[in-house]
């Protein structure tokens, strides 16, 4: 962005046009010294300078805009999740092992987030596969099923309001949501995004020395997540795996990625069997806007239901 | 009879054009310049250039170490966390004039405490609050507006149960309490949404701005998280860079406007190949 050479006095205006310095963006990425050296400029000139550069770029937030929640399709699983899942609030993560029902719970997801807002819905669904084939079976059965309150009076196309995009590499994930994503939202508003899973991406892919490169690549893409759920009022589900723990007594699996994924969550929710018991339970680790709860679930043809 | 010692032209902040310029007209010294100040050819080699030379003659100010003492004692003022745990283990609350760092894995509750000192900053001063306004500037999209009402509304609970068992508040005590618990907490709390390196910067200087121009006592800033936009940033030398700029300059805001200042970073494992 470019600063308003008029708010300034005009022989520092002239040196900034001279020295090709008027975007705000690069002033600010340069020291008071290395400015000052550049045009040869007072320390006032300097602080004038920068004034004007963050006005231009930045001005304080209101508060009171709310975000949306999304209902997942289930009350009890809502409570627990403080009202459902946040939009324009970072990436929501749903960990488990395999077989506990994330798919399930996505798909559910993807079909009542297309409910008029009202109801707790948002808009159509990017839905990114990295692992199997998209289960359109399931989702056939799924909208077959739909009861109200979530089912909408005027017959949606559920069907066809989900964008469906099968991904095998990063560089396929990149250019989806560096390149191609953006230029969907121009033309159409997406309420929801989910990625099911992201881990599968990373797992395979890299060696043990590409480390480095592995992390450069988790850190650039979970912060165009976020920077796409503030930009368009986005809501992010990413689904992740779990690797074994060693040293923990309690948890024996934790979610795959490590500390660097962990660092780019805003929301955390696990899924976790106990064989022993028979049961399953849906647990939210950690959340800036709700407390630590957990409840049981079961599936059914209506998807995940939450038990109270 | 003293030996004065001449200071030469090297050692004074000019630019290197107007040194040189002086140093081919023959003047090596600072006192040299000060004392031919009035003649037309120093003018002359001077210029636009508006650099005042008598103002390099000025000392510092200095402080004895006893003044410096009795200033801490006076300025001791901290903001409470509302957990006396914490605060006894910090030492009566985040510090007023300092900058502190608040560092934890992932869920460990670095954003509530942030939420909570917004809430806690604006305590009327009888109850041991500061009773001023906060400014969050946040990185991460972690501040929801529904957990700080949640945690304003205990707060109120709190402060009113406390002033019931007082007996002497004055009309003053009163009115701040009024204004705590009738007021939007969010009225208090002016919040910064940045995204890259240069936002935060730039969100910085508005905070400088505020300070030297508003009116608002503004006594608690928080940062959350400082480490999100340096994610983006490669290169390390640059990274480097930017954050020392960044925190000398916060260091000089916080030391002269007299404010606390909360850094939130995140944890990262060391990897050793």
């Amino acid at each position: 962005m470019e600063i308003n050479l008029k708010e300034l006095k005009k022989d520092v205006a002239d040196k900034l046009l001279r020295g090709n310095l008027t975007n705000a963006n690069k002033l600010l990425l340069l020291t008071e010294d290395e400015l000052q050296r550049m045009g040869n400029f007072t320390t006032e000139d300097v602080k004038e300078i920068f004034f004007l550069a963050s006005k231009t770029l930045i001005q304080p937030n209101l508060i009171c805009l709310e975000s949306r929640y999304v209902t997942v399709g289930c009350k009890n699983i809502d409570i627990i999740l403080g009202g459902g899942l946040k939009s324009k609030c970072g990436i929501n993560e749903l960990s488990g092992e395999s077989g506990c029902g994330k798919t399930q719970f996505c798909l559910r997801l993807a079909l009542t987030a297309q409910n008029p807002v009202s109801v707790g819905g948002l808009n159509p669904v990017l839905y990114i596969c990295t692992e199997d084939n998209f289960p359109s079976k399931r989702l056939q059965q799924l909208i077959g099923n739909i009861r109200p309150p979530f089912k909408n009076s005027r017959e949606i196309s559920y069907g066809d309001r989900i964008y469906i995009e099968h991904i095998a590499d990063v560089t396929g994930l990149k250019n989806c949501l560096f390149t191609r994503f953006p230029s969907l939202l121009k033309t159409n508003t997406i309420g929801l995004l989910i990625i099911d899973s992201i881990t599968a991406i990373f797992r395979a892919d890299y060696t043990v020395s590409e480390g480095i490169q592995r992390t450069k690549d988790l850190r650039s893409i979970g912060c165009q997540l976020h920077s796409l759920s503030r930009k368009y009022d986005l809501c992010v589900l990413c689904v992740n795996q779990v690797s074994a723990s060693i040293n923990d007594p309690v948890n024996h699996s934790v979610p795959a990625l490590g500390l660097v994924w962990a660092n780019l969550v805003t929301t955390r929710i696990i899924m976790t069997k106990c064989p022993s018991q028979n049961k399953k339970k849906i647990e939210l680790i950690f959340s800036p806007h709700a407390k630590p709860a957990t409840c049981d679930y079961i599936i059914t043809e209506f998807g995940i239901e939450g038990l109270s | 009879m003293y030996l004065q010692i001449l200071r030469p032209l090297w050692t004074v902040p000019i630019s290197g054009t107007l040194f040189n310029k002086l140093k081919d007209a023959g003047y090596e010294y600072l006192e040299d310049v000060l004392c031919d100040a009035n003649k037309e050819e120093v003018k002359k080699l001077i210029g636009d250039s508006k650099v005042d030379f008598e103002k390099f003659t000025s000392m510092p100010v200095s402080k004895t170490a006893l003044e410096l003492y009795k200033d801490e004692l006076q300025q001791n003022e901290n903001i409470v966390t509302f957990s006396k745990a914490i605060d006894d283990l910090i030492g009566g609350g985040i510090p007023i004039g300092k900058i502190t760092e608040i560092v934890g894995a992932p869920g460990t509750g670095k954003t509530q405490i942030c939420l909570q000192l917004c809430i806690s900053v604006q305590i009327p001063e009888f109850l041991g609050g500061v009773f001023s306004s906060a400014v969050y500037i946040e990185t991460n999209l972690n501040f929801t507006l529904k957990r700080i009402k949640e945690i304003h509304a205990s707060c109120v609970c709190h402060c009113l149960k406390i002033s019931s068992n007082e007996s002497n508040i004055t009309v003053d005590d009163k009115q701040m309490l009024k204004t705590l618990s009738e007021n939007d907490p969010c009225n208090n709390i002016i919040k910064f949404s940045v995204e890259t390196v240069e936002e935060l910067r730039a969100s910085i200087f508005s905070v400088q701005n505020l300070l030297e121009e508003s009116n608002t006592r503004i006594r608690l800033l928080i940062i959350d998280s400082f480490t999100f936009p340096f994610y983006l940033v490669d290169i390390n030398l640059e990274r480097t860079k930017i954050i020392s700029e960044i925190l000398n300059h916060l260091n000089k805001l916080v030391s002269v406007h007299h404010f606390a200042l909360l850094n939130y970073g995140l944890c990262f494992s060391l990897l050793k190949w």
